[in-house]
């Protein structure tokens, strides 16, 4: 008989809230403790770990993997570097019709691809993105073309990295909560039943098409802040924010965390964007480390890092409580 | 006044034809029971009325509460009081016991407390996932779930389907209990279930026509009725 009995298990919400609460701590800190390099690298995580949690809304609780949301987040951005370039807005314009556009399209994309699933679903939104890299790239008087939009310039308030930095935090901590709240509302958890069936879900009461409709465009809305805040951090849109890399990029970073996750979507845009930023400064060959995580993840974790993780403290957490 | 009643329905999927005419009425608060072998169109027809396609309608009218409901879509017809508890139960599997009920709330004397008192087992899984439950456990999640949206008129598609006798004692003693209540549309394979819960019997058959209908002791009587229709 052991003299000293062990430590109740944790609830593994608390330990959520713990761990919450000790990235925000991280977050905040990074500044203080990493050079200037580094926090514009994580600026850039954070605004990618946005746009991924936008993609997870729809494809990690609703089943609807969309390839073309980058579209979305370009045309964001575009709405933004239009009213800053070309016209004499300022930031609440720039604001507006970059919301206003990114909001129009999700609208416009969300009716188009309503009625089709799996494989379809795909096909349409992959076209759909393409569309707008496509007017990205010819639709000169609007998209400067090849020459992208300059004359974006940060508000005064964060003009440093370090500043813009806390900004993307902030508002990625804020989206993140509602998303939380989303997913958890009653519109959440039909959306998670749409992902099921949506058979079962329209014999509950719901109307399918209006459900994915409103997570299309709910979906949109994030990718949309995602794009503002690219536009500003980066002072300049090209057609490469609505590349298709961008949207494939995105997946990667939600498949690598964890589909249907919070946490990893986020984790996953911290994990490739450091790997592309930093180890392609020491090694040549950085997509090959790239590839070589994605085996491991597939070989040892699935369900992503946090289900990994999951995974391996429900298994640490039985072998405390077996005798 | 009848509460669903089916007039010469027609249907089927693609050349074939299942549904050739079938006329069902089920008053208010009645229990009736749709009976036939496999194959016979039973699931198509639930199908029908519940609104989903295929089966495509070739003709027909089905009406609940007086309003026509044969072309509306599916969540109108649930959102009209017809809840459906589909064959092969399917539940929502990746979400919990708790989230697969209140997905499916409306306004109505059933709420969460009412179903978990009704099957206590759930309330005791309520945090399991859908996914994780056993046969008779996602049954009755399956009813809970139609009770949910509070519903005028369940169909039942196959409660008894793979479930061991003892389970299928306590979904029946549960369906017993629904009764008066509520009205049912009660489509099964088990002559036993459907001989001791409904007021009246329908069976189709081959024709794709009701063949017979009457009451259950009558249906129990005729030992060649059931060996041509039902094939017991």
């Amino acid at each position: 008989m052991t003299a000293i009995a062990l430590p109740r298990a944790v609830s593994p919400g608390r330990i959520k809230i713990g761990l919450l609460v000790l990235a925000l701590l991280a977050g905040w800190a990074l500044p203080y403790v990493a050079g200037p390099f580094a926090v514009a690298t994580a600026t850039l995580a954070l605004i990618y770990g946005l746009f991924a949690l936008s993609i997870n809304l729809l494809a990690g609780y609703g089943g609807l993997l969309s390839l073309g949301h980058a579209g979305i987040f370009g045309v964001a951005a575009y709405g933004v570097g239009y009213i800053a370039s070309r016209t004499e807005g300022g930031y609440g314009a720039q604001l507006f019709w970059g919301m206003a556009a990114g909001l129009a399209v999700s609208l416009i994309f969300g009716v188009m691809a309503m009625r089709t699933r799996r494989v379809y679903f795909l096909m349409v939104t992959l076209a759909q993105g393409m569309i707008v890299y496509g007017l990205a790239q010819s639709l000169e008087p609007v998209t400067g073309a090849e020459n992208g939009l300059t004359g974006v310039y940060r508000p005064a308030f964060v003009l440093e990295d370090w500043q813009f930095y806390y900004l993307s935090l902030a508002v990625l901590a804020i989206c993140a909560g509602l998303i939380q709240v989303v997913v958890r509302s009653p519109f959440g958890l039909a959306l998670r039943g749409l992902a099921d069936s949506d058979t079962r879900l329209a014999m509950t009461g719901y109307s399918v098409v209006g459900h994915r409709l409103l997570g299309f465009v709910l979906s949109g809305f994030f990718a949309s802040i995602a794009g503002i805040l690219y536009a500003y951090n980066n002072e300049y849109v090209s057609p490469s924010v609505a590349e298709f890399n961008t949207s494939a990029q995105a997946i990667l970073m939600i498949i690598l965390g964890g589909v249907g996750t919070l946490s990893g979507p986020v984790i996953g845009a911290f994990v490739i964007v450091f790997v592309q930023n930093v180890l392609s400064l020491q090694i040549e060959r950085w997509p090959t480390v790239m590839g070589l995580i994605f085996i491991l993840m597939v070989l040892f974790a699935r369900n992503g890092f946090v289900g990994g993780v999951t995974r391996l403290w429900n298994r640490y957490v039985r072998r405390r409580e077996e005798p | 006044m009848a509460k669903l009643s089916i007039e010469d329905v027609r249907g089927g999927y693609g050349a074939s034809e299942i549904l050739r005419g079938v006329d069902i009425e089920v008053a208010d608060g009645e229990v009736v029971a749709l009976l036939g072998r496999n194959g016979m169109g039973k699931t198509s027809l639930v199908r029908a009325i519940a609104g989903m396609r295929p089966p495509a309608l070739l003709g027909g009218k089905i009406t609940f509460d007086g309003a026509d409901i044969t072309t509306l879509p599916s969540h109108r017809i649930a959102q009209a009081g017809v809840g459906l508890v589909p064959q092969g139960r399917h539940i929502f599997g990746s979400l919990t016991v708790r989230e697969n009920l209140t997905v499916a709330a409306r306004p109505g004397d059933w709420g969460l407390d009412q179903v978990f008192d009704f099957f206590p087992r759930l309330a005791e899984r309520a945090t399991a996932r859908g996914k994780d439950l056993s046969g008779g456990e996602q049954q009755m999640l399956a009813i809970g779930r139609a009770l949910m949206t509070n519903p005028a008129l369940v169909l039942m598609d196959e409660p008894s389907e793979g479930l061991a006798p003892q389970v299928l004692g306590q979904i029946r003693e549960r369906i017993e209990l629904l009764k008066g209540d509520l009205t049912i549309l009660l489509v099964e394979q088990n002559l036993g279930l459907a001989l001791r819960t409904a007021d009246r019997i329908y069976v189709l058959g081959e024709t794709g026509r009701i063949v017979w209908q009457g009451r259950p002791a009558e249906l129990d009587a005729d030992p060649d009725l059931k060996r041509t229709h039902l094939g017991v």
